[in-house]
């Protein structure tokens, strides 16, 4: 377990660390300063204090308003909660994989450079650019069976409109593919950006060896970015977990409660339903996967940036 | 209705409360933060010497200022100033239980129907007898206005009734006319009536118009309508799903009834005679598939859809029609389901007669029309005198005089107001999740019926009577 | 530019085939949802439910009414973009302050419980937050601060500020000389001096990725603000968005023309400093 420190150690002169405390053998300090000023302390104060108030302080509440064991017992119990319980792995399986695999694809297609496939590069871009809460409302409008432009659309091509928003499973569909529809500039950036980063000279010696193709994907591009992927897919999972938009403005959650993820689930049970410990249960009831995922992720990122 | 409430109600309005709050961010935040959190205040702040009222926004400007204007009335009268907040209707209910969980309550709140049951039972209402007792109201209103204080184990007046609305039935005149059906030949008993629906679709399918339906009936889970319309049909298939003392009944024959009723609203999805999406509507959806002429007929609480168009499209409007329900499935003319809106003092206030003083002020006959007159007919009187006041009962909106008669006729008060657990119940969707599970999960009628009387059966272990 | 491979024409034509159909399909992915708001958005009234691809008579009419807040749903439009301007400015502005201080301790002061708080501030970073927002509500009526746009810029400035921190950091690390604050501090300078004079001027462009970043986090940000904000006039643009949907009945064609609004200046913004964002993004430099 590498701590985060040697990344200190290429960069801090060895030696004479400046250590801007009490100590009476730092002679630069200007005489005139307070001597019991612990500077460090004064500059992190406000970080520190925004942290507690907004941070520290309500997931100490979280837990202790979701400490009653009977609230996982009715959870537990609850068949709208088993069901949402399987659409969350559903909706994060389904929706990081996609979402990274075609971020992978579609970074290689944009690496070509073309003038014009820049331009397409920065079209594509729209939807990460764009507030989800519009956009996601115009999907939802856009799927509705009697009057979305979708339905038209496909009519107009002879093909069936699919029961988007009545359909629970259609209604995944639509829910996760507003996910990736949003999300997937954002991951095409970042595996574009570790694309460029993949220095010439490793394809041309690839290139030597006879890697071209699919081989030199796998042998070569696939590994180089494959630390970039995995950091990637952790983050991805915890932001997609947390997405409560893309499911609360496609489907609400209906038909009857049955596409809901957690985190509309536990909005809902605390506001609509006036049930705050229940809501604050449904949250901490994912804790067992969010903790790992934290801890991994605070490891990765703070030894290897990205 | 709404459903999607969540957030909040302003921020503490008891001066200790507030200062030691500052205090504490003071505290923590040290001086870097104390003119961010002390310009924080907002609104408000300061009326501890005057009445503090939330009250409902209303749809038109003119009845805001209607309560105004009764509300400076009083206030000279009374010789006390009162700080007259208004909220939108979708906020108050969220409003209501934030308040009350941060214990920042006002004197007097305008308190959607739901939850004034429960905070009833928790002892947090003030007694409103002395308000509600000289009244002249209509019985459902004042059987509404009783209600069980579990603290005190007494049940007794805990909200005042100020108007009320019903659940309604709407079609369009013309959509009719056009298969040369007309409404009046349809008959008055349940499957005879909703057959006519049924009929009067099937003509618009036979010319290849597949785009009206029979029927928008709410079943969504998402949408408060989806609660009352369902009773309407619980009570057509003679459900009574509470008893006097508003205990919970499971007897076979509600479990039947229930049963019957889900079967019904199931098979309208089943046949198609309600549209598909109807499952997963939200509380806009009947009105808005009506108002495009896509359904031919959809229940409603409240007058809102002929109100949407009447001053902007009064030619759409006059084809409106608004009627009151068939006799019920069993037999008998269906009770009209009343929804009230009515205001409530809590127990916690320093100023419980002050607030008692102004509710029964607002409550006068005289006083309670102006604001029913600036809602434009949009609200009924539960006052007996004023259902025969001309505005009301001759009235020159057929909407009205429609819903007016539905309410002059039998009302009973939606079983929420009565039961904190029965309105718990409609928060959780009960019915619509109910209707889900037959219609889509593949559960039987009388599965989801018994998985629906349980669900409400736990949420009745929750307030325990007497 | 990498490798294009010289084929035969025959290849070459296959493979510019493939490139064009991919491109297709990425345009038609991209663009149906923005296409259906702005056909929304030009939609007169009676033509919202017409079931076609493009309005017989389109019109900028939605637009006039909502700019003129013409209408009932967008009565308080004017109010409600000065409330997102307003809490997005602020966010902006705290996050950076926050944030380049706190970087200035372990970056430059470097304590020795620098890296524990350079972690925990990553740990914040990844929380997510729709499952701390019960809580926070509750944290956040405990300070009085509901229905007040303070409550959302706080909220939005502690989510926001770790990873500023942490960019910060990390840049401050790499790309400024230790020996700049050492020398300053030889003639005399303090702490807060070397902040303002050299460290601040120094961090400009991170300043700007991370600033472009909070800015349009917390305009965009729905959750917080619907659950933080609820009166009318409190409100952010999103949640007055969100709040068409309960009402008796939504008025797409506005709806969409409000969106549109709403949704222009971060387009304008992300695009104009389209390179700050994509660096603020990665700004921890993507290893391989």
């Amino acid at each position: 377990m590498t701590k985060p420190v040697d990344e200190r150690h290429d960069l801090t002169p060895p030696v004479d660390e400046p250590r801007p405390t009490r100590r009476k053998d730092a002679p630069p300090w200007p005489a005139r300063l307070p001597p019991l000023v612990n500077w460090p302390v004064v500059f992190a104060i406000p970080f520190l204090i925004a942290a507690t108030l907004v941070v520290v302080y309500p997931v100490v509440y979280g837990f202790w308003m979701g400490a009653d064991p009977d609230l996982y017992e009715d959870l537990f119990t609850d068949d709208t909660y088993l069901r949402t319980v399987w659409n969350t792995i559903v909706f994060v399986g389904l929706g990081v994989n996609l979402k990274l695999v075609l971020a992978l694809l579609l970074s290689g297609f944009f690496a070509l450079g073309n003038w014009w496939i820049r331009g397409l590069l920065a079209i594509s871009l729209l939807p990460w650019a764009i507030p989800s809460v519009p956009a996601l409302l115009s999907i939802h409008w856009m799927l509705n069976p009697q009057w979305g432009m979708l339905g038209t659309l496909l009519g107009s091509m002879a093909i069936p409109n699919p029961a988007w928003l009545i359909d629970s499973t259609w209604g995944m569909v639509a829910a996760i593919g507003a996910h990736i529809w949003k999300w997937l500039p954002f991951w095409t950036l970042i595996m574009l950006a570790a694309r460029m980063a993949i220095p010439q000279d490793v394809y041309e010696a690839a290139a030597v060896d006879g890697a071209t193709g699919l081989r030199r994907f796998f042998w070569v591009t696939f590994p180089m970015l494959s630390n970039v992927f995995l950091t990637s897919a952790l983050l991805s999972t915890i932001w997609t977990l947390s997405d409560y938009n893309s499911i609360h403005f496609v489907t609400g959650g209906g038909p009857a409660d049955s596409t809901h993820v957690l985190a509309t689930l536990g909005i809902r049970y605390a506001f609509d339903v006036g049930d705050v410990e229940q809501g604050v249960a449904v949250a901490l009831s994912a804790l067992p996967v969010i903790v790992p995922l934290i801890v991994v992720l605070v490891r990765r990122l703070g030894r290897e940036g990205f | 209705m709404t459903t999607q409430h969540s957030r909040v109600m302003p921020f503490a309005r008891t001066v200790g409360r507030r200062s030691f709050l500052r205090g504490a961010g003071l505290l923590a935040a040290g001086a870097t933060a104390v003119p961010l959190l002390s310009s924080c205040g907002g609104s408000g702040a300061g009326a501890s010497d005057s009445l503090v009222v939330w009250w409902n926004q209303g749809f038109y400007p003119a009845q805001d200022e209607a309560v105004r204007a009764v509300a400076q009335a009083w206030s000279q009268q009374a010789g006390m100033p009162i700080d007259l907040q208004f909220y939108g209707t979708n906020d108050i209910p969220q409003k209501e239980q934030s308040a009350v969980a941060a214990g920042s309550t006002p004197d007097v709140l305008f308190a959607e129907i739901n939850q004034s049951a429960k905070h009833a039972y928790e002892g947090l209402l003030a007694d409103v007898s002395r308000v509600v007792e000289p009244m002249q109201i209509t019985d459902g209103a004042r059987r509404s206005a009783r209600l069980y204080n579990g603290e005190a184990e007494a049940a007794s007046y805990y909200t005042v009734p100020l108007w009320q609305f019903t659940v309604s039935l709407f079609h369009w005149r013309s959509m009719l006319a056009d298969i040369g059906m007309d409404h009046a030949q349809a008959p008055r008993d349940w499957d005879g009536y909703w057959g006519f629906w049924k009929q009067a679709q099937d003509a618009y399918r036979a010319r290849g118009n597949n785009d009206v339906f029979a029927v928008g009936w709410p079943m969504g889970s998402a949408a408060g309508d989806t609660n009352y319309d369902t009773q309407q049909v619980l009570r057509a298939y003679g459900v009574e799903l509470l008893d006097d003392q508003n205990n919970l009944v499971t007897t076979d024959e509600v479990r039947r009834g229930v049963a019957d009723a889900l079967t019904w609203i199931v098979d309208l999805y089943k046949q198609g005679y309600s549209p598909a999406d109807s499952l997963n509507w939200q509380d806009s959806s009947n009105n808005t598939y009506f108002l495009n002429r896509s359904v031919l007929c959809t229940p409603n609480g409240s007058l809102s859809m002929p109100g949407a168009i009447k001053e902007d499209e009064p030619e759409k409007w006059k084809d409106i029609v608004t009627t009151g329900f068939p006799d019920r499935a069993i037999g008998g003319p269906s009770p009209s389901i009343t929804l009230l809106h009515s205001a409530a003092v809590f127990e916690a206030s320093e100023k419980k007669d002050k607030a008692l003083d102004f509710l029964s002020f607002f409550t006068r006959p005289e006083n309670v029309i102006q604001v029913l007159k600036g809602a434009q007919g949009r609200w009924a009187p539960v006052q007996t005198s004023l259902l025969e006041d001309p505005y009301f009962a001759q009235s020159d909106d057929p909407n009205v005089q429609a819903a007016i008669q539905q309410m002059s006729g039998q009302t009973v008060p939606s079983w929420a107001t009565l039961s904190p657990a029965y309105s718990q119940s409609e928060r959780v969707q009960v019915w619509g999740n109910a209707i889900g599970r037959v219609a889509l999960q593949g559960a039987s009628p009388q599965e989801g019926a018994d998985w629906a009387l349980e669900q409400i059966q736990e949420q009745f272990k929750e307030f325990e009577v007497g | 530019m990498a490798a294009t491979r010289m084929g035969s024409p025959a290849a070459r034509i296959r493979r510019n085939t493939g490139l064009a159909l991919i491109a297709v399909v990425v345009l038609v992915w991209t663009l149906l949802p923005i296409y259906h708001m702005v056909m929304m958005s030009v939609s007169p009234s009676e033509e919202v439910f017409a079931r076609h691809l493009w309005p017989a008579s389109p019109t900028l009419e939605n637009y006039w009414t909502v700019l003129t807040a013409g209408d009932f749903f967008v009565e308080q439009f004017w109010r409600q973009l000065w409330n997102s301007i307003f809490v997005a400015a602020l966010t902006t502005f705290l996050v950076l302050l926050i944030g380049t201080l706190a970087s200035f301790t372990i970056a430059r002061l470097r304590p020795r419980w620098g890296n524990a708080l350079s972690n925990a501030a990553l740990a914040t970073y990844v929380i997510p937050t729709s499952f701390l927002a019960i809580p926070l509500y509750r944290a956040m009526a405990n300070y009085s601060l509901l229905d007040t746009s303070w409550a959302l810029i706080f909220s939005m400035t502690a989510f926001a500020s770790p990873y500023a921190m942490w960019v910060f950091t990390q840049y401050a690390k790499t790309g400024i000389p230790l020996e700049l604050d050492e020398s300053a501090r030889v003639d005399g300078a303090t702490n807060w001096q070397i902040y303002v004079r050299i460290y601040l001027p120094l961090m400009r462009p991170v300043l700007v990725a991370i600033g472009t970043y909070a800015l349009l986090s917390s305009w965009n940000e729905y959750l917080l603000a619907f659950l933080l904000l609820n009166s009318a006039e409190n409100m952010t643009l999103p949640v007055a968005l969100g709040s068409f949907l309960n009402t008796d009945q939504v008025p797409w064609n506005l709806l969409m023309a409000t969106s549109l609004l709403y949704a222009i200046p971060p387009v304008i913004i992300y695009y104009v400093f389209r390179r700050n964002v994509a660096s603020g993004m990665t700004a921890g430099g993507v290893k391989t």
